[in-house]
């Protein structure tokens, strides 16, 4: 299977290349190489060299599209990954047709009904998430509307799920509102899924819908998303729970206003168990295989090393074991552009970005003998993260930017990771970037997290160099000195050129959370050398 | 291993011939209103610059940043139009308006690749990612940002004819 299918690929992407009709193609690569390091007591995995390929070819006519992505994971995929991908599949073909007001496809595709709580199907590389769907979806629509009917197989691993999923969309906008300053929008939407029930209790369907409405008028926004979850049996511990049904919901209310030179947005959401999976026994798995919607958790995405140390990810969930259920909370976010030439914004002006995110759990009554619990709707229990942040970024002179950021963060380990206390850090960074010439640069950044309870202070530094805007070398480096004393560091160098990227790293990990888009993924402690190659063709 | 380095370097041999059409996605306005992407990118004969950024993306933001302040002379010099498209999800979505209108980029258009439907198409795995569309067809593209990377973009730009 393995290597006739790269020749098969290889074949057919140069000879539809030769023939310059509408093709193009990519391809993604990572390898890794583990080594031992006895500082973290790393012990590499019998298969030392492991790498993850995937190779996309796409067709484009004027009606009709299709392609195909195969994907390779030798011997098997990186450590923090679904274990179960191992060898070669081609994993997504398509054929789509657009004409008029139709739009159908065939085969693997992705969708999103609203804000993703009832369905979303996506794929994300650096988390290991690809739940396409295999089947039919249609959409038709008109001016300002559109109804998506859509049913398929979702993919676990590297194959389909046993289970189905079924759904529908009806989405519409109106464009004159308020003398064409505003626009408005609704949307309902149902999905279904039907997989063979464990227990004779246990649902053979589960249904998630969702109503949402929304609109902007000027610079003022508001919008807001309901969404129901039918009664199911719950897993854990490796066993369908079927003793008693739980339902759940999930509402998001946001609110916005921004003019030039300031925005705002204020963004609430109460969710208890809504996560729906294309099969029972996923459940809360770590990879987050089979999922197929979307609770992001709704905090700053930080982009600095110990920032993004402790992250938070959304709790909706019933946990018999800790007596939690659900989670309410909300953020606030401002921007501000302090003119040019201003007493305050200084020669070029400066820019402040404000966030503040807090999250509890719902407050909850077990009543363990009956195996339920009860709750208050709207009433905050424990604490489970709060992240207050201000951004300063200013441009001191034509070759010089510098921003500062402070952070005061409490984060609730115990709920979060299942180990530890209560966090309560206090971070503050300092990024600079310096113009050498019109072809080099140079960006470094300083950072120190403070921690009086168990965890200790942490220190973290990054410099990077770029020559030509092509190469550039960077070293990183999370240093626990006030805890274990390791450093974790990242040594290495990229090249870049025209949609072409090749980047070779060594570096030890710590292991935790890494975080994209409000999703998380587990990755275990490891130390090694990795290669990345991104193409475009 | 090393099985699976052999097609690999053939596809970078192959990764030298560029040939690029123009996928069709559904993005949306800061108003929330529904576009063709085909729609978006027309601009006459003049380049059309298309950048892909998310507002957790710090790259992205000095990008942006660095472009939004020489813009006004690039538009009046050559004509060329900067369509900016954020690759935000649902968790960082609502940050988009009040992060374009706080950083005073009012000048370019900005869209939301919502569904992700045209990274999927053009292949992106990354932010930033930065194209050039001229006469319909993909003429320039990178995928990282560095200090004063703009102005050799903006050489490339006067280049075109």
């Amino acid at each position: 299977m393995k290597r006739p299918l790269f020749l098969w690929i290889l074949f057919f992407v140069y000879w539809s290349g030769r023939s310059q009709n509408g093709i193009s193609g990519a391809y993604y690569g990572i390898w890794q190489y583990y080594v031992p390091d006895s500082a973290t007591a790393f012990d590499p995995p019998p298969e030392r060299w492991r790498s993850m390929h995937y190779f996309n070819v796409n067709y484009l006519s004027s009606d009709w599209e299709a392609g195909l992505q195969a994907e390779s994971y030798l011997p098997s995929a990186l450590l923090g990954y679904d274990p179960s991908l191992k060898g070669t599949a081609l994993t997504r073909w398509y054929v789509r047709y657009r004409k008029d007001n139709w739009d159908i496809t065939g085969g693997h595709f992705y969708d999103q009904f609203g804000s993703g709580l009832v369905f979303r199907s996506w794929e994300n590389r650096a988390l290991g998430i690809n739940n396409s769907l295999a089947g039919i979806r249609v959409k038709y629509g008109g001016e300002g509307w559109q109804l998506t009917v859509l049913g398929g197989n979702p993919r676990v691993g590297l194959e389909t799920a046993p289970s189905s999923v079924a759904g529908a969309d009806f989405y519409v906008e109106g464009q004159k509102f308020a003398n064409n300053r505003g626009v408005w929008y609704a949307g309902l939407s149902v999905l279904n899924k039907f997989e063979t029930p464990q227990t004779d209790k246990v649902p053979p369907t589960v249904t998630v819908a969702g109503i949402r409405a929304g609109f902007t008028l000027g610079g003022a926004d508001l919008s807001a998303e309901y969404v129901y979850k039918t009664p199911d049996a719950l897993y854990a511990n490796g066993v369908v729970d079927d003793l008693v049904l739980f339902d759940g919901d999930a509402l998001l209310v946001s609110a916005g206003y921004a003019r030039p030179g300031m925005g705002t947005n204020i963004t609430f959401r109460r969710a208890e168990n809504i996560r729906l999976y294309a099969l029972r026994e996923l459940a809360g798995n770590p990879y987050h295989t089979g999922i197929l919607n979307y609770v992001p958790a709704l905090t700053k995405q930080h982009d600095y090393l110990l920032t993004n140390l402790f992250v938070y990810s959304a709790q909706d969930q019933i946990s018999f074991a800790e007596k939690t259920a659900g989670e309410i909370g909300g953020q606030w976010d401002a921007y501000f552009f302090l003119p040019r030439k201003s007493k305050l914004g200084g020669k070029y002006g400066t820019r402040i970005a404000f966030n503040w995110s807090r999250w509890h759990g719902l407050k909850t009554e077990f009543l363990l003998p009956l195996h339920t619990y009860k709750r208050r709707m709207w009433a905050a229990g424990p604490l489970y993260y709060e992240d207050i942040n201000l951004e300063i970024k200013r441009k001191l002179s034509r070759n010089v930017k510098t921003s500062f950021l402070f952070m005061i963060q409490d984060y609730n380990r115990r709920k979060i990771e299942g180990h530890g206390e209560m966090l309560r850090n206090r971070i503050a960074v300092t990024d600079w970037q310096h113009r050498l010439g019109r072809k080099a640069s140079l960006r470094w950044a300083a950072e120190h997290l403070w921690n009086a309870g168990e965890e200790g202070n942490w220190a973290g530094a990054t410099v990077e160099y770029t020559h030509r805007h092509r190469l550039s070398f960077f070293l990183a480096d999370r240093w626990h000195y006030g805890g274990n004393g390791i450093h974790y560091y990242t040594l290495g160098t990229s090249w870049s050129h025209e949609g072409r990227r090749i980047q070779i790293a060594y570096g030890r990990e710590r292991g935790g959370l890494i975080c994209v888009g409000g999703v998380c993924r587990y990755v275990p402690p490891n130390t090694g050398l990795q290669l990345t190659l991104d193409l475009k063709f | 291993m090393k099985k699976s380095i052999l097609p690999i370097i053939g596809l970078l041999f192959l990764s030298f011939v560029t040939f690029s059409p123009l996928p069709e996605a559904e993005i949306k306005d800061l108003q929330g209103r529904t576009h063709r992407f085909s729609e978006v990118i027309a601009n006459g004969d003049r380049p059309v610059i298309v950048s892909f950024w998310a507002t957790w993306c710090v790259p992205c933001i000095k990008e942006l940043d660095a472009i939004a302040e020489v813009y006004p002379d690039w538009r009046e010099e050559t004509g060329v139009k900067l369509v900016a498209v954020s690759v935000d999800d649902e968790k960082t979505a609502r940050r988009i308006k009040p992060m374009v209108h706080g950083r005073g980029w009012t000048d370019f258009e900005i869209y939301h690749d919502y569904k992700g439907e045209l990274q999927q198409a053009l292949h992106i795995v990354s932010v930033p990612y930065l194209i050039v569309i001229h006469k319909g067809k993909i003429v320039f593209q990178k995928n990282t940002y560095t200090p004063g990377s703009e102005e050799e973009l903006y050489d490339f730009i006067l280049s075109l004819k």
